[in-house]
């Protein structure tokens, strides 16, 4: 084998090396990545598929749950506000022996996105015979009422109006959502 | 090892040489595999300089230089003696055709010649040394004898007998490699010394000369160097070479195996990674109508479970305050005549004032109460003067009094 004989020979060694061997190196490492992710994903997937049946009993329990809260809401249709439902709270308080008054609505605020909660202040005035049940009525009405703060003041006033309340009033409702056509 | 005239010598112990007598694969091949000086006394030799200590160009002056180098016939050889300060060192070697015979024969291709690591060691190192190795020979056994001692059956007696005694002669012959060795600035030289036959110069150069020590010569064999390596790596090229020269259609089809076996491999993994990430491709395929739904269904349980952790979260941040009024009704007797004047429940305080026949009493009832903590007078309890203290009691409550989750509600 002549000197010229080896140099071609190593020449093309090297060649092959250069565009032949490394190319399809590189091209195999990348479709093996390829191929890790694609079976992860793979897996992944036949998991997802094999556990269906959990996922779908125990959407239905917690979908229940869900409806079973938000059934007991007052409920407002798409495009309205809830300041409506709050007044309408505030006046089923009102009887002829207590004021009420001062009252005005802070914000809504939306939990979920069909449930949440208005929140306002008012002041009721009156004799706490008639205004202590009158709170108490709210809160029986918990947890879809609630009350965040509560001033309860003894007034040095008439004796037909010797309690001021200052309330902080939440209340819980629901939107219904709208159907597609 | 060392082959000179009167054969081959291990310079390794006696008892180390026996353990490679064994004949097994690995001390055949090990044997094989072994450095062979050749004996002063088999060889012409020459130092040269050249004043460059570029490796390049050191290989290419002695390729020029080699086929004309040597006086008489013979193989020659060169091997870099020192490559320092733009100079390179070089020992140019003849090696008789009978010694290169007798190593071949033994199957020895690692040829190097005696003085080369003296050279090595005492470079710059100028004097007259005097170097003496003692030798153990080497039986290497022919196929026959092995086969013999091996099988021991088929060994006569008086075989058994000759091959017992030429053992025990050289074994017994006391043997030993003794150099001279000239080092000066630019002239390195070595001459075989025979004691036997001594002629007046040399006695007188002996006389001068100072005597290696045993750990010098030890040292010097077993140095690393890295010239070593370039003389390994030239030995292998080298047989290699001489490998494909004489089995030239063997090599071909040893690198038509080689590239087969190569080529084979490249396609095999290629169509196999083809095929695999085509099938998981497929798989996919197949499979998403059903996963879209199962996602679909697992996203909308993580979203549910979301919402319902989010009003849960709400709902316990807003306790119903009946809890707290019941507890402050229970405090409330004819005895201690206690009126509220103020009740300021905020989310996690309260703060109560009045009147009471003894504030500090009320205080100890209500740090009793489970979930009140930080009970605390704001102001220190005035006394009225129609008898009793007027209070003012601020308190911290958490979550331990009451509250509703979302599952009880449900319930």
């Amino acid at each position: 084998m002549t000197r010229q004989q080896i140099t071609l020979l190593l020449l093309t060694l090297l060649l092959a090396i250069k565009f032949i061997y490394l190319p399809w190196d590189e091209w195999a490492t990348t479709t093996q990545n390829n191929i890790a992710q694609l079976s992860f994903f793979y897996e992944k997937q036949q998991k997802v598929i094999d556990n269906e049946q959990l996922i779908s009993d125990k959407l239905g329990l917690l979908q229940q749950q869900y409806k079973a809260f938000s059934d007991k809401l007052p409920s407002i249709k798409p495009g309205q506000k809830a300041n409506a439902l709050w007044f309408s709270l505030v006046d089923s308080l009102k009887t002829k022996d207590i004021k009420v008054y001062n009252q005005k609505v802070e914000f809504e605020q939306y939990i979920t996105d069909d449930i949440g909660y208005v929140a306002g202040s008012l002041f009721i005035s009156g004799k706490a015979l008639e205004v202590m049940p009158a709170i108490l009525a709210l809160e029986t009405k918990a947890p879809y009422v609630f009350l965040d703060q509560l001033k309860l003041i003894k007034s040095s006033g008439s004796r037909s109006e010797n309690m001021v309340t200052q309330l902080y009033l939440g209340y819980w409702f629901s939107k219904s959502i709208e159907q597609a056509p | 090892m060392l082959l000179g005239q009167n054969g081959l010598f291990c310079l390794s112990s006696h008892q180390h040489l026996k353990k490679q007598q064994n004949n097994n694969f690995i001390d055949k091949l090990r044997f094989h595999v072994s450095k062979c000086f050749i004996a002063r006394d088999s060889y012409w030799e020459n130092i040269v300089h050249y004043p460059t200590a570029n490796i390049i160009e050191v290989y290419k002056i002695i390729t020029a230089e080699l086929p004309q180098v040597s006086p008489i016939k013979g193989h020659t050889y060169a091997y870099i003696v020192n490559l320092s300060n733009n100079k390179a060192t070089v020992l140019y070697c003849c090696f008789s055709e009978e010694i290169v015979s007798a190593a071949k024969a033994h199957k020895l291709w690692r040829l190097l010649p005696e003085s080369l690591p003296y050279y090595r060691y005492l470079f710059n190192k100028q004097g007259l040394y005097f170097s003496s190795v003692a030798l153990t020979p080497f039986h290497y056994l022919t196929k026959k004898e092995n086969g013999l001692i091996q099988k021991d059956h088929g060994l006569t007696k008086k075989e058994s007998v000759l091959i017992k005694e030429r053992s025990s002669i050289e074994d017994n012959a006391q043997h030993t490699s003794e150099l001279l060795l000239k080092i000066e600035a630019d002239k390195l030289s070595s001459l075989p010394v025979n004691k036997n036959n001594l002629d007046m110069f040399t006695t007188a150069m002996l006389a001068e000369s100072s005597t290696l020590e045993k750990n010098d010569i030890h040292q010097l064999f077993n140095k690393f160097n890295p010239l070593n390596v370039l003389d390994f790596g030239h030995h292998v090229i080298e047989k290699v070479t001489q490998l494909v020269k004489k089995q030239s259609h063997l090599t071909s089809y040893v690198a038509i195996v080689l590239l087969t076996s190569i080529l084979t491999f490249m396609i095999g993994k290629s169509l196999f990674l083809s095929w695999h990430e085509s099938h998981l491709t497929q798989l996919i395929a197949e499979s998403k109508v059903t996963a879209n739904k199962s996602l679909k269904l697992s996203n909308e349980l993580k979203k549910i479970k979301n919402d319902i952790d989010n009003i849960n979260t709400n709902l316990a941040g807003h306790p119903p305050r009946t809890q707290l009024l019941r507890i402050l009704i229970t405090l409330v007797n004819k005895d201690n005549q206690l009126k509220f004047s103020t009740i300021d429940i905020s989310p996690s305080q309260m703060q109560i004032r009045g009147t009471i026949t003894n504030a500090a009493s009320l205080l100890s009832a209500l740090s009793k109460v489970t979930g009140f903590n930080q009970v605390a007078f704001n102001t220190p309890p005035a006394t009225l003067r129609k008898g009793g203290e007027g209070f003012n009691i601020q308190l911290h409550f958490n979550d331990n009094i009451t509250h509703y989750t979302y599952q009880e509600l449900t319930q």
